[in-house]
């Protein structure tokens, strides 16, 4: 090698470094001004619901009513029920949220006398929780002059306990028959007296429906990933998609229903309609669909939970009739929220909601898409299979797999999310490149080849990563947007022949097992 | 060896209380129901709480005991004399602030009598007939369920005239009404002797019929047995007939004069010459009534002059401020002025004019 080939090559060496350099302290600088924006965020404590909630939320009552078997010496009409199904709905969120806190703020708002007195008391037994999801309220005594009502009401509720490490140490899901005396006060309707008549345990456990070897992709479009997907769904854009994960050599595809977007009373309708729209897709295009709950869904806070529940009795239905959903995939990564929301709490929530979906759609597979391997032991008891995501060293695949399998039993194990980037930043190789992402890729596939199910993440580059799901730095932005087997042009990497070839020889070897 | 397991027995006792707690479910959430026997007496279900995946087992009902606290729901207050009625309710509770056993016997005590009622979800109720006895009167619950008896605390109500009886007859006015003033009316009841009388606050009207077609309208209120409505006397007068409108009823008519408004003084006219024109231009008044007041802006004036020459002029006009002006058409004094106003004819005479400026 010549001097001035040498001096050539410390040059770009150099550049290279020198790059290396500004990108680490753009990086840095920016993750730090997010962090302070995170951190000058202040907690804002509210007296009254509709001053801390939307005025769709605040008025939201949560009470279906029914007719009165017995004549009443009042007429209960639409104004009470409105009034006293919010007063219902408010005493309820109050009592889980005092719960929480420890404080009984509020409940005197909502409860009075004896009622009072116990709501309070059972603040007294630490980790004690308990949620109202739904009621179904009957009158059964009203005073001519509107001063006493007594109301029959079915309702869902969860009790669970934390112990003073914040695991879930008991747990129960009852439809409860309770009879609710309430006092129309100057303040407003508030509760005197409240004893449950019954309960009926609602936990079920698996539905022991067939889960067939699967072999997907995590979809989005290329231009609407996350948050855009659902307001901005193009069905024609699905349908070319779909095609080409069949070209893939998939069977399945694995989706996200956001629940603010089905929640959301202006555009939840059409959310529904194109979420069926994607069904009948899939099902053209031979695809099964793995349905993902709850993605970005906000806080577990207890007084949201009914809303959780208007929310599967929005999207479960219309799951439960489809022919074309092969399971359901409950959350995507909760073991990501328990560090800030608390292990048992977070356990609690999931519990609830698959008790509530199963519920509606007893028939179908539940499961929960953990974001790693040493999460899947969490609910195993009382999941359909077990399902986790492996972004880890590609050598310890094989390993973390097995230890899933011994606790799976004879459940299935899916590995729901695996995945490369194709980024690259300098030189066309570092930190990767479309090459390195379709090897790694192909040795992950190689050692999960034992598994029953294997999604990869996913079918699209993002040009314009969803900064919601991703954050603002932008090298995460880079990684987070290639990590496609095609471009969002739509030109096929190297990793979409790895991804097919690994896809054949497992559905054959599945389907050879199967035989 | 003795000591080796008094010690080790003692680390067990010590150490049970921290895996013995045994949760169990209630209406208000979970609670230890090894040690929190104070909850353990809320009647109703309760159910063990296990831990997840674990089988729970048989849940348990507890019933509540005898009546402890009787809590009373009277409404409305106040009920109108004769089939008006009222709910008179019982909350009935135990000891421990549960609902008392359906079938519980309560008494439900008011003025129309003490009955008895059974308890439906902590609850026994009845009708109360508001009967015939005017005044107030009061009401309780009581219990001698668990052994000894136990009573609400008393509410009182009220029973009230029926509207329907509120009849009253109009009380003729001595002497006509005097004009420019506010008349007062008397009325006085009319129903069955004995058995009601005036409801305080009843809204009425008296209607006037006058005798040129016109109708007048006084709003009237029954407060403290008397009636109450007040008339400005200006603008009506001359005979009229007045009906007292009640909610139900319409008393008999009656005939009432108004006097009519008098002038407040003689005709005063000011002429001031025009000689350009060879007019006149008298300004006529201030018109003022018998209580010393303008006639009102807009008062119809019918006004005739002779003068000297013999010729009669005649306008009509109408007075602002009291006051009216007219251009007569010639200069021949003196001449003689004829007023018409609503306090009647009035004439004088002018004799010179004032040099227009």
């Amino acid at each position: 090698m010549t001097p001035t080939n040498r001096t050539y090559r410390r040059g770009l060496q150099a550049l290279a470094l020198a790059a290396l350099l500004c990108l680490v302290v753009v990086t840095v600088l920016s993750q730090v001004a997010a962090a302070l924006a995170e951190a000058s965020e202040r907690d804002v404590t509210y007296r009254y619901f509709d001053e801390a909630l939307s005025p769709f939320q605040a008025e939201a009552s949560l009470v279906m009513w029914r007719v009165p078997v017995t004549p009443l010496d009042r007429p209960f009409g639409p104004a009470e029920e409105r009034l006293v199904g919010l007063a219902l709905t408010r005493a309820w969120s109050t009592h889980a949220v005092a719960l929480e806190t420890g404080a009984p703020l509020g409940l005197s708002d909502y409860f009075a006398g004896v009622a009072l007195e116990r709501a309070t008391l059972s603040l007294n037994v630490p980790g004690a929780r308990m949620v109202m999801l739904d009621q179904t309220a009957r009158p059964v005594f009203f005073h001519a002059d509107g001063s006493l009502l007594q109301v029959e009401t079915e309702a869902l509720i969860a009790r669970f306990h934390l112990d003073e490490a914040g695991t879930l140490d008991g747990f129960a899901i009852t439809r409860d028959t309770t009879l609710t005396t309430l006092r129309n006060d100057a303040t407003g309707w508030r509760i005197i007296s409240h004893e449950r008549q019954n309960a009926e345990d609602m936990a079920r456990g698996a539905s022991g429906a067939d889960v067939f070897p699967a072999a997907g992709l995590n979809y989005y479009p290329s231009n609407t990933s996350w948050s855009r997907f659902w307001p901005e769904f193009d069905a024609g854009i699905v349908a070319e998609d779909f095609d080409r994960i069949v070209a893939l050599g998939a069977n399945s595809v694995r989706v996200f229903l956001h629940r603010d977007d089905f929640l959301d009373p202006e555009h939840g309708p059409a959310a529904l309609a194109d979420l069926q729209t994607l069904l009948d897709l899939a099902g053209e295009a031979g695809l099964s669909v793995v349905p993902t709950l709850f993605d970005m869904r906000g806080g577990y806070g207890s007084v949201t939970w009914a809303n959780d529940m208007v929310y599967l009795d929005s999207v479960m239905p219309v799951l439960a009739a489809s022919d074309h959903v092969t399971y359901v995939d409950l959350k995507n990564e909760p073991d990501l929220d328990m560090d800030h929301h608390g292990v048992g709490h977070v356990e609690a929530w999931a519990r609830t909601m698959l008790a509530a979906a199963r519920g509606i759609a007893p028939d179908l597979a539940y499961t929960i898409g953990w974001s790693h391997p040493s999460a899947a032991g969490v609910m195993a008891d009382t999941l359909d299979l077990i399902t986790y995501h492996d972004y880890g060293p590609v050598e310890d695949s094989a390993a973390a797999f097995a230890a899933v399998r011994e606790l799976a039993g004879d459940r299935p194990v899916h590995v729901t999310e695996i995945g490369s980037t194709s980024f690259s930043l300098l030189a066309g190789r570092f930190p990767s490149s479309p090459e390195a992402q379709a090897r790694r890729l192909g040795a992950r596939l190689d050692a999960l080849a034992e598994s029953d199910g294997l999604f990869v993440w996913t079918l699209n580059d993002f040009p314009d990563p969803d900064p919601v799901a991703v954050g603002h730095s932008p090298w995460v932005i880079g990684l987070q947007g290639q990590f496609g087997l095609f471009t969002s042009t739509g030109a096929p990497k190297p990793a979409a022949d790895a991804v097919a070839r690994a896809f054949s020889a497992f559905l054959s070897s599945a389907q050879g097992d199967l035989q | 060896m003795m000591k080796t397991h008094a010690l080790i027995l003692s680390a067990i006792c010590l150490a049970a209380p921290a895996w013995t707690q045994t949760l169990a479910s209630d209406a208000f959430g979970v609670f230890d129901a090894g040690s929190d026997a104070a909850r353990a007496e809320w009647s109703g279900h309760s159910a063990p709480i296990v831990a997840p995946g674990a089988l729970a087992g048989d849940g348990t009902f507890v019933s509540p005991g005898g009546a402890e606290t009787v809590l009373i729901y009277f409404g409305q207050k106040s009920l109108s004399q004769g089939s008006d009625t009222a709910l008179i309710a019982a909350l009935v509770l135990d000891r421990h602030g549960n609902l008392v056993a359906d079938g519980t016997d309560v008494s439900l005590v008011a003025a129309d009598g003490r009955q008895s009622a059974s308890s439906l979800h902590g609850i026994a109720s009845r009708p109360v007939a508001a009967g015939e006895a005017l005044g107030l009167h009061h009401a309780w619950a009581e219990t001698a369920d668990g052994g000894a008896s136990r009573q609400s605390p008393r509410v009182s109500y009220r029973v009230v005239p029926a509207l329907s009886e509120q009849v009253a007859r109009l009380a003729r006015p001595v002497g006509p009404l005097s004009t420019e003033d506010v008349a007062s009316f008397d009325a006085e009841y009319a129903g069955d002797a004995g058995m009601a009388e005036f409801l305080d606050g009843v809204a009425a009207q008296i209607v006037l019929a006058h005798r040129s077609g016109a109708h007048s309208l006084v709003p009237a209120q029954l407060i403290g047995g008397r009636l109450h409505a007040r008339l400005l006397t200006r603008e009506v007068f001359g005979r009229a007939e007045a009906q007292l409108h009640m909610p139900f009823a319409t008393s008999a008519p009656i005939a009432l004069d108004i006097a009519p408004i008098r002038a407040g003084g003689p005709l005063r006219v000011a002429a001031m010459s025009l000689p350009d024109i060879v007019a006149t231009r008298l300004s006529l008044g201030a018109f003022t009534t018998g209580a010393g007041h303008l006639l009102h802006d807009g008062s119809h004036l019918r006004v005739a002059v002779t003068d000297a020459a013999g010729e009669r002029y005649e306008a009509q006009t109408w007075s602002l401020d009291g006051v009216a002006d007219v251009t007569l058409p010639s200069v021949a004094l003196p001449f003689a002025v004829e007023v018409h106003t609503p306090a009647g004819r009035q004439t004088a005479t002018v004799t010179r004019t004032e040099d227009a400026q």
